[in-house]
């Protein structure tokens, strides 16, 4: 039954503030479902609800029923708490596979049903009562009902008060009432749709309990046509919705929304795709008058559109049989509908639009002279202009269906550098016979080029809303000279990149005399002391008046000794230790030195 | 509690530990706020909103005109990301304003921001803050040659093709062929400012401009120098990314098909993966990178001198870790850079690295002393900068650190070891020599 409901959502379409734009295409079903389907994984009960109940609204077999029922069974055993009553309870109903009422759990409902629970609990307690099986004393519920909205007089407790009265048998004027209160407290969003603060679980909430209400006291609700289309517009905005807590609202407005007995609001919509062209010239929609959005130029008014008998729901009207030009065109529908429940079906606007396709004519290329270019071809030759010359291109864009020269959104030339990439976009502009002209001078033209010189490619491209075959054509190769560009002399940016390595180049040594001339002067040096040594040979030098006392051989030894400490000092000891030692040493050889010295000149004078 | 008998304790040591697990989830958690025109916003955009609190953000969603808007509370920042999805909000409520966003991101907050074709007048001067400039108001972008199927007749719905991506995995997720959904208007930026980042180029067809109005002015933005969506990363490893589309993050366009002119199919946009991708890049949860130690010694030592002598040989170590899903790994890339700097860089060198994210190299110190930095400064797109200086002294070789015996010095030396080795000789001689006898008679 829902399903069908749905479809006839569908019937027609539109994109005005007054009629809803779209409906639950299949494909919107098909991924509704998806968002359901985890919940047949049995871990959570309240997804179990939201999705059996929303695989019913989309007429959609369940897999594993037994599975479900008993999982929804065994979830409402002794001890179960009122919400989880209501929700095995809902589900249970929803698979057709009823729970049977225990005593706990009937005494649990009743008790739940008291003055100063809140709306939400009592709305779960009198579901779980009805799904049960449970009488109800409607007098002590309406009591409660309206202690519940004394105390919390929000949007959603209202909204689970419209539910509580909808299921009540008897008067609940009280609560029916109260609608009007809660529609009131509904934000408008773009003027075109109707929501209430907290999103589309509430909204959802609200709206089928008020409708449910309505039906139960058999009175219209106190929602207008225009606020009701206003609703369904934000139902179906918000149909990519992704829990599944959204899905099951969702499909219980909208399913609500399709068989109520007061507002059903109709979509109309393009059937076929939105754009028509010759290839498909039928639109298959309702009319009233069509306009042009350029010119406000009238092409059909008043015209009946024929049923089409493939499909219900569908009307036809062939358009282009009127050779309309291309462009947007604003159509308005209206449906006279012998239902009084239909809402939003009157001046319902559409836009379509016609395209046609475009030949490129006439194309002329070139610097001094002009070259010819046809149509999809490329000129074989590479255009070559320094800066004294110009470029100039020339075109018409000609209408194929009406054989003039048209006007188009984008004619734009592409330049694009091939070694760099680098593009650069100029407008083409018509003159007052529809010829697109473009040309540029390339020696004012160096700041676009950055004066890069080299081969361009040179593309026009052609597109427009309304035309089938929007175009990018490379039409040449040039190959363009700027004076005194050599290449791109931008500095080196790094800033991103690996910079170049940096290996430190290490002074090179002196040059140094050959060592040949060294061990020669270093032989010429030790010279004098060998010739000294061979002298005194040869003269017969002694020592034979060496005297035989300590001090004077600690003297010797002690000269010895500091001139091996100078050695020292040449090759390891730093200063300050060697003049140490040289005290040591000194203290010890002048002592020495003076006694034998004295010695010596006492002796001589004997 | 440890008097406590162990049975009763359990329970409170198992509180204590669901309280600690707490706590340090939200320790790691980042705090986001979301701004957005209309509470709707939350359920167009639940994908996207969704997809952060599953990595942990904790998101505040709340109208951009709040009057209890703020960003920091006693100086400090209460919020470490900002997504604004409110293009046409006038004016920012509570302490919200263009500067304190600014500030915001100047203290290191990440900001993400959707504008649409009818943004207001606010958001386009945030975004000139951040470098990027959208088109003037009613502009949209328009390509009739890349356009999907479910476009409403304009070619404003563009199925830009993923060619347009920035060239990094960090940002934008692995590449695909996969267009992307987009409506909206187009972002012009400053081709010369670096730390701006073409996250997606429209297609070089298209163009920006009011639909309805015929082109009269040269677009002011066109074909590949138009950006869709447009990054920066500031010098402070801020980041702030800007989409000329709020759709491009919503439910619709990431679940959507994707039909081009040419006839390609797709069963889904490539929009959920790279707003993923791209929403974990831009509050900082992928592309990040920290240096966790710098050694340096000398080859074969293991601690630093405390001046290094020109021309030895010294070895740079650099642990680098990089974030990944929410963990510190160890960092691998061949292209880490070591510079040894005295003003300039004398030596610049490409270190090696090993499994442990330890980056090596081995260098001899240049013969020109002075102070000199170990300076590592990775940039790259995508991962925040690295940038990690140490300072260390090079002297020139102490008088003993000279070659002693130079070959040509030679002849010096033996003249100075001949003069001392005459010296003694010559004393020894002078002081103990004893005439002859015959000369004595002679005399």
């Amino acid at each position: 039954m829902s399903r069908a409901a749905l479809v006839i959502l569908a019937l027609l379409g539109v994109s005005s503030a007054l009629s809803p734009s779209t409906y639950l295409t299949p494909g919107d079903k098909e991924r509704l479902k998806l968002v359901l389907d985890p919940a047949w994984s049995l871990s959570d009960l309240a997804q179990v609800l939201y999705a059996s109940a929303g695989y019913k609204h989309l007429g959609q077999e369940i897999p594993n029923a037994e599975g479900v029922c008993n999982f929804v069974k065994s979830s409402a055993g002794d001890g179960a708490t009122v919400e989880t009553l209501f929700l095995a309870s809902s589900a249970g109903k929803a698979l057709g596979c009823p729970i049977a009422a225990s005593v706990s759990s009937i005494q649990a409902v009743s008790e739940a049903i008291r003055e100063g629970a809140s709306s939400q609990e009592l709305f779960h307690a009198v579901s779980a009562a009805t799904n049960l099986g449970v009488e109800l004393d409607t007098a002590k519920v309406l009591r409660a009902t309206q202690m519940a909205l004394k105390k919390d007089d929000s949007v959603l407790s209202l909204g689970y008060a419209f539910h509580v009265g909808a299921q009540l048998k008897g008067e609940v004027g009280s609560i029916f009432e109260r609608i009007e209160d809660a529609i009131v407290q509904a934000d408008e969003v773009d003027g075109r749709m109707l929501q209430f603060e907290g999103g589309l679980s509430i909204t959802a909430l609200v709206l089928s309990g008020a409708y449910k209400l309505a039906e139960t006291s058999n009175k219209t609700p106190p929602i207008k046509p225009d606020q009701a289309v206003k609703f369904a517009n934000y139902l179906m905005s918000r149909k990519s919705v992704q829990l599944s807590k959204g899905v099951y609202y969702l499909l219980e407005a909208v399913s609500m929304f399709t068989n109520n007995k007061f507002h059903v609001p109709v979509a109309i919509t393009l059937a076929s795709n939105v754009a028509v062209s010759a290839e498909a010239p039928q639109v298959q929609v309702t009319a009233d008058s069509a306009t042009r959005v350029a010119d406000e130029v009238v092409i059909i008014s008043k015209e009946p559109l024929t049923p089409l008998s493939t499909a219900d729901g569908v009307y036809e009207l062939d358009v282009m049989s009127r050779g309309p030009d291309r462009g947007f065109y604003r159509l308005v529908v209206s449906v006279d509908a012998s239902d009084s429940r239909l809402v939003g079906h009157s001046a319902a606007q559409l836009t379509f639009k016609v395209l046609t396709a475009i030949d490129i004519q006439g194309v002329e290329i070139g610097t001094a002279d002009s070259d010819q270019v046809r149509y999809p071809n490329t000129l074989s030759a590479v255009l070559v202009a320094d800066q004294h010359q110009r470029v100039m291109l020339r075109f018409v864009v000609r209408d194929t269906a009406s054989g003039r020269p048209t006007e188009v959104h984008q004619a734009f030339v592409k330049i694009t550098h091939i070694d760099s990439k680098r593009e650069i976009i100029f407008v083409a502009e018509t003159d007052s016979n529809d010829i697109y002209k473009f040309d540029i001078d390339v020696s004012n033209s160096m700041k676009e080029f950055g004066g890069v010189s080299g081969v361009y490619s040179i593309e026009l491209i052609i597109g427009d809303a309304s035309i089938s075959n929007p175009t990018l054509w490379h039409i040449a190769d040039l190959s363009l000279t700027f004076p005194g560009s050599i290449a791109p002399s931008s500095p080196q940016d790094f800033t991103y990149k690996v910079r170049p390595e940096i290996k430190h180049v290490f002074r090179s040594p002196d040059p140094r005399p050959s060592s040949v001339m060294s061990t020669t002067f270093t032989l010429l040096c030790i010279l004098p002391l060998l010739l000294l040594v061979l002298i005194w040979v040869k003269l017969g030098v002694n020592i034979s008046n060496f005297p035989i006392t300590v001090t004077a051989v600690v003297f010797h030894i002690g000269l010895a000794g500091i001139l091996a400490l100078f050695c020292l000092f040449w090759v390891q000891l730093d200063m300050f230790s060697t003049l140490r030692y040289l005290l040591m040493v000194g203290i010890v050889t002048f002592f020495c030195g003076n006694s034998m010295l004295s010695n010596i000149a006492a002796k001589r004078k004997e | 509690m440890s008097t406590q008998p162990s049975g009763r304790d359990s329970p409170a040591r198992m509180l204590r530990l669901a309280v600690f697990v707490v706590c340090l989830a939200s320790a790691l958690g980042f705090n986001t706020l979301v701004l957005v025109d209309t509470l709707a916003t939350r359920e167009t955009h639940s994908i996207f909103l969704k997809s952060l609190q599953e990595r942990g953000h904790e998101v505040s969603v709340k109208a951009a005109d709040d009057p209890s808007l703020q960003l920091s509370r006693y100086g400090e920042y209460i919020y470490q990301n900002l997504v604004i999805l409110a293009p046409g909000v006038e004016e920012f409520g509570g302490a919200l304003s263009v500067e304190t966003i600014v500030e915001f991101v100047d203290g290191g907050g990440n900001v993400l921001v959707a504008g649409s074709r009818d943004a207001a007048d606010l958001i386009r001067e945030l975004v000139t803050e951040v470098g990027v400039e959208m088109d003037e108001e009613g502009a949209a972008v328009i390509d009739h040659l890349h356009y999907d199927a479910n476009d409403d007749g304009q070619h404003t719905l563009i199925a830009a093709p993923s060619s347009g991506l920035i060239e990094s995995e960090v940002m934008v997720g692995p590449r695909d062929a996969v267009p992307l959904l987009y409506r909206g208007t187009g972002l012009i930026t400053d081709a010369d400012n670096p730390l701006v980042l073409p996250v997606l180029r429209a297609p070089s067809t298209a163009y920006c401009y009011n639909p309805t109005q015929s082109i009269s002015d040269y677009p002011h933005a066109t074909g590949q120098n138009m950006l869709l969506v447009a990054a920066l990363q500031a010098r402070n490893n801020a980041r702030v990314v800007v989409s000329g589309s709020l759709e491009f993050f919503s439910d619709a366009f990431i679940m959507a098909s994707v039909q081009t002119p040419q006839g390609a199919f797709y069963e889904r946009s490539g929009n959920g993966k790279v707003v993923e991708a791209l929403s974990q890049w831009v509050f900082k949860e992928e592309g990040v990178l920290r240096v966790v130690s710098v050694q340096h010694h000398l080859q074969g030592e293991k601690e630093p001198p405390v001046a290094y002598t020109i021309k030895q040989d010294v070895e740079y170590k650099i642990k680098v870790e990089r974030l990944v899903d929410g963990v510190w790994k160890p960092f691998m890339s061949n292209d880490l850079q070591v510079e040894f700097v005295r003003i300039d860089p004398f030596i610049r060198l490409i270190m090696t690295p090993n499994k442990d994210g330890v980056f090596s190299v081995t260098f001899k110190v240049p013969d020109v002393y002075g102070v000199y930095q170990f300076k590592v400064e990775y940039n790259r797109v995508g991962f925040t900068r690295l940038f990690s200086t140490t300072q260390v002294s090079v002297r020139p070789f102490t008088h003993v650190e000279y070659e002693r015996f130079i070959e040509c010095a030679y002849p010096y030396y033996a003249s100075a070891f001949s003069m001392m080795v005459g010296v003694f000789l010559f004393s020894m001689v002078f002081l103990h020599h004893k005439e002859s006898p015959h000369k004595t008679k002679a005399e």
